[in-house]
């Protein structure tokens, strides 16, 4: 009996073995979740397949997940299951509570000192946390003041340069069904991207990061709402549906007059498809408020890697190739499937026509340097911040008071916020 | 009778009854431990989380009922329970009332036409919450859509509907009608071809008229779908969200902020799954009171 | 009454009649302008889907040939399996619970029907992480009795059945007991076959509710062969390029089968059978 017994645990031993060792020989399999549709989804689908090819024990599946619910039910879900991705985006409103977890992968080794010195110090600084380096980021992109030359001409108005000017020209411009400007109206991440520029343009902030205490108060936080306000009343749309604001398929068809956009949308115009080339698009950089200085977001979501994945190294090397290593994804990435600066010197070197071309001269020329990082604060402080904006447009309230309300949440929020920010 | 005879038939009864109720619990059991696994389990899991701060992605952290207290002063909360009892009273009347009043008018004619009607009433109730609400989109474009093209020619001006503070939470209400009314018509209907022709006959020769004839057969003679009308579209009223997501997002200025549209901004947005939770615990309970006091002035809708 | 008063009678009643049947077309249109702009729209070219023009401007079918191009048939029938399985196994399950609490008399008979009303308040947002974890640990994530088993406990279609059961006249009931039929007989015989209008009015709505379920599938499945209609139509939404013709006519397309299936059903809802043997 005793013989049996190990016996069988001599055979149970050696099959276990033997099955690690095929399990050693098989693949590394890498999980890579991407919200991209169109265009950039096959962009991030073919990198999958490239990257297989060049190294074939390595396995990466790309999988597409509804945008809508990408960062919210799906990522949380996952992560909350322990079976989140390898590789993931993560949006600005997420970055720090991933970074402070320890979701996050150190990226720090995988960046030698070459790699980081071609990387704007900028982009670096907004994936770095407690100096470590949590993200890589691959894009930039800038807003600007998009607007049908036509129309000018026709009201015999120039692109407005001032907030003031920016009013006036949206009451001249609508009439009958074209609406004047559009903005953003419905609450959200995108909204506060949008609004922020503005926010700036005036000296305001929302938190001095050193003390962690809200600053979401004085004149030019409450100019900034104001304005918003004004443009709804002189007839930007409160409620503009499909497409949203972020597509400028509305401005192509002649719907509006001005529209508030960024870098991304060129390629929409460009795209022979859509047949909006007959209509004649200028672009300039956005308003700025009496003594203000200018102003733009610099945004972007970022790659992360999950430090509990059981290849996370192989994870990390495969984002690295992609996006911190040879300039030609980076390239194409930019310049061909979408328009977006690239946050390493060395591939907008490597695309220095491009830039210069058509539209994207006004970015690079008049826009890019005015470039503020788009901050990473928690949803929480984006929140409060969206209804102060909210109440401003919609319900004719003080903003003053609305300022107030959302500076005290803030405060609320940051008391009980224990991470680094 | 003899007394051993008596404990016979005492004894008779008594494996009957095992009988019955093993038989019940036989029929009961698939689902019960459908739920027992898929819903009291998860309950179970997520009233846990509730007692804890938890991010999904860091350990979580027990911190007994504080959840529970900071949702006391929640004003956010409250002021988002207090939209949801508003959309649940303009909701539940809207969607009853015009069931109820198209299953009579269906009832009431016959034939072919009927059924085609019946068909065309129910096609909104087939269509997903994505696709729906892109249409609805649509027709309440401020300035494009279709509403107000209509109103254009009784001379209203255009209104900003889903984008105005005062109108989007009724928009909400009536596109979530206008998907459903088909659908709780037909139930209605299904009821209603199962009073006897002879009671109105029999009324009829008394000479009540329309009126009368509703309110003395068809109504009470409705009293279980009634109450199964009532009860569920009170809870749907009060999980109210999908509309709201895809095509508000809670506002314009926190206008449609329900309370299920609240507790999901703090699970998914906030990543406070533990508060997200005790919140829901509330909304629940909730919800659980209105029903129950429904059923007990109802009767539970068992016919005497 | 004379002849003449009773045709004049008919006469007002006939036009009465029709003045009714006016109305009810009306209010049907108010049901199907908003599914003719999703289907007028299925078929404008992607960049004038948002013209929103009542008569397009032009005529394109390239949204159809787009989504057809697609996996599109395997989503399909993805979505068919799943709908057809959940619709079949729980209105077996909810009709048996929904006789039990219907017309049982068995100890704990209010408590287990409260039990079952209080799951349709659980807010599904707060079951959703807890769920995913139980499904994770049965090892069922990317499989489709992931989606399929926890979908079938529901108390809707039980709450209905027992409202149906409960206006069963109770004289059937003793009649067939009289006859030597058993309880589980009566159910078959007797409850089942008086219930046609609500059985089938359950499955159309689960059917439907099953066909157009987007956020569960969406998180169980994560490779693409095992995506729902609802799920792949969801993954076209984007910032740009979002081709919104072939949304719209996924969006007719997948309404097409619940229509027929509705349409061919819809016909037993109203023979009324249950009274029929009794006054």
């Amino acid at each position: 009996m005793k013989k049996l017994l190990i016996w069988v645990a001599v055979l149970v031993l050696s099959v276990s073995m033997i099955s690690a060792i095929s399990l050693a020989a098989d693949k590394t399999k890498i999980t890579f979740w991407y919200f991209h549709s169109g265009a950039e989804g096959e962009f991030m689908a073919a990198l999958a397949d490239k990257y297989n090819k060049v190294n074939p024990n390595v396995e990466v599946t790309a999988v597409s997940i509804p945008q809508a619910d990408y960062m919210g039910v799906k990522l949380t879900t996952a992560f909350a299951g322990d079976v989140g991705p390898d590789v993931f985006f993560m949006s600005p409103g997420d970055f720090l509570k991933y970074a402070n977890s320890g979701i996050a992968l150190d990226l720090t080794p995988y960046y030698n000192e070459e790699l980081k010195a071609d990387f704007l110090p900028s982009a670096l600084d907004a994936v770095t946390v407690n100096g470590k380096i949590v993200g890589i980021p691959f894009e930039i992109e800038l807003l600007g003041l998009y607007y049908n030359k036509d129309m000018f001409a026709a009201a015999n108005v120039q692109p407005p340069k001032t907030w003031n000017e920016l009013i006036e020209v949206t009451k001249t411009l609508t009439k009958g069904k074209v609406a004047g400007l559009l903005i953003e109206p419905n609450k959200g991440y995108y909204q506060n991207f949008i609004w922020y520029p503005f926010l700036w343009q005036g000296g305001g902030d929302i938190i001095d990061v050193a003390t962690k205490k809200g600053i979401f108060e004085g004149p030019a936080v409450e100019n900034a709402l104001k304005l918003w306000g004004d443009l709804i009343k002189a007839g930007a749309p409160a409620k503009v549906t499909i497409p949203g604001t972020w597509d400028l398929s509305l401005l192509g068809q002649g719907d509006v007059a001005m529209q508030i956009c960024g870098t991304w949308a060129i390629a929409v115009l460009e795209d022979p498809e859509n047949g909006y080339s007959e209509t004649n698009i200028g672009l300039v950089p956005l308003p700025i408020p009496d003594n203000g200085k200018a102003a733009t977001d610099a945004g972007g979501w970022k790659f992360m890697v999950n430090a509990n994945s059981k290849n996370a190294d192989a994870a990390a090397k495969f984002v690295m190739w992609a996006f911190a290593g040879d300039t030609s994804l980076p390239l194409e990435w930019c310049t061909k499937t979408k328009f977006a600066y690239s946050p390493r010197k060395s591939v907008v070197e490597a695309g220095k026509d491009i830039y210069s071309k058509g539209l994207r001269k006004v970015f690079t020329d008049e826009i890019y340097t005015t470039a503020i990082g788009e901050p990473r604060y928690p949803s929480e402080i984006v929140d409060a911040v969206g209804d102060a904006l909210q109440e401003v447009m919609f319900t004719n309230a003080d903003p003053k008071a609305a300022a107030k309300k959302a500076n005290d949440r803030i405060n609320e929020f940051l008391k009980s916020f224990s991470g680094s920010m | 009778m003899s007394s051993q005879g008596f404990a016979t038939v005492k004894f008779f009864i008594t494996k009957k009854r095992v009988a019955k109720n093993l038989f019940a619990y036989l029929m009961l059991a698939p689902d019960i431990i459908g739920f027992a696994i898929f819903i009291f389990i998860p309950v179970g899991i997520a009233l846990y989380v509730s007692l804890h701060e938890w991010n999904g992605l860091s350990p979580m952290k027990f911190i007994g009922l504080r959840n529970y207290v900071t949702l006391v002063s929640d004003s956010l909360w409250w002021h988002s329970v207090g939209i949801t009892i508003v959309y649940a009273l303009m909701f539940v009347p809207m969607i009853y009332c015009s069931s109820l009043l198209i299953a009579v008018f269906l009832n009431s004619i016959t034939g072919k036409i009927q059924g085609f009607l019946r068909v065309i009433y129910f096609v909104p109730f087939t269509v997903s919450t994505i696709v729906l609400s892109i249409i609805w989109l649509f027709m309440l474009d401020p300035r494009r859509g279709l509403v107000n093209d209509f109103l254009h020619i009784f001379g209203i001006s255009a209104q900003s509907f889903l984008g105005n503070s005062k109108q989007a939470l009724f928009c909400i209400a009536f596109i979530t009608a206008w998907t459903l009314i088909g659908y709780y018509s037909i139930i209605f209907l299904a009821a209603l071809k199962d009073i006897p022709v002879i009671y109105y006959e029999a009324a009829k020769l008394d000479g009540a008229n329309a009126f009368q004839l509703f309110k003395s057969i068809t109504f009470p003679m409705l009293k279980e779908v009634n109450l199964f009308v009532l009860v569920v579209t009170i809870i749907a009223s009060f999980q109210v969200f999908d509309q709201v997501k895809v095509m508000t997002s809670g506002g314009p200025a926190g206008a449609t902020n329900v309370a299920v549209f609240y507790i999901y901004t703090n699970a998914f947005d906030y990543l406070k799954l533990g508060y997200s939770s005790a919140l829901a615990f509330v909304l629940f309970v909730i919800m659980f009171v209105f029903s129950m006091l429904l059923l007990k002035i109802t009767g539970g809708g068992a016919r005497e | 009454m004379n002849s003449e008063g009773k045709l004049i009678k008919n006469k007002n009643g006939q036009i009465l009649y029709c003045v009714k049947i006016l109305g009810g077309i009306i209010l049907g249109c108010l049901f199907l302008i908003p599914i003719y702009m999703l289907f007028v729209s299925s078929i404008k070219p992607t960049g004038e889907v948002f013209d929103l023009r009542f008569i397009p401007k032009t005529i394109s079918l390239n949204g159809y040939s787009l989504i057809l191009k697609q996996k599109f048939l395997s989503y399909f029938l993805n979505s068919l399996f799943i709908s057809t399985t959940v619709t079949i196994v729980a209105l077996v399950f909810h009709s048996m619970a929904g006789y039990a609490l219907a017309r049982l008399d068995f100890v704990g008979r209010n408590v287990v029907f409260i039990l079952i009303l209080g799951t349709l308040m659980i807010p599904f947002s707060v079951i959703l992480v807890p769920l995913f974890i139980l499904v994770k640990n049965f090892g069922w994530l990317n499989t489709f009795k992931g989606v399929i088993i926890p979908a079938i406990p529901h108390a809707y279609g039980i709450f209905l059945f027992r409202q149906f059961f409960l206006t069963i006249p109770k004289e059937l009931e003793e009649a067939a007991i009289l006859d030597g039929c058993s309880p589980f007989g009566i159910f078959i015989r007797i409850f089942l076959p008086l219930s046609k209008p609500i059985i089938i009015v359950l499955a159309v709505a689960f059917f439907i509710a099953n066909w157009n379920n987007y956020m569960w599938p969406m998180i169980v499945n994560q490779s693409q062969n095992k995506w729902v209609l609802q799920v792949a139509l969801a993954n076209y939404i984007g910032r740009t390029d979002t081709p919104w013709d072939a949304i719209m006519a996924g969006g007719v397309i997948t309404i097409i089968p619940i229509l027929i299936l509705f349409f061919v059903l819809q016909r037993y809802i109203v023979e009324g059978i249950k009274m029929s043997g009794i006054k």
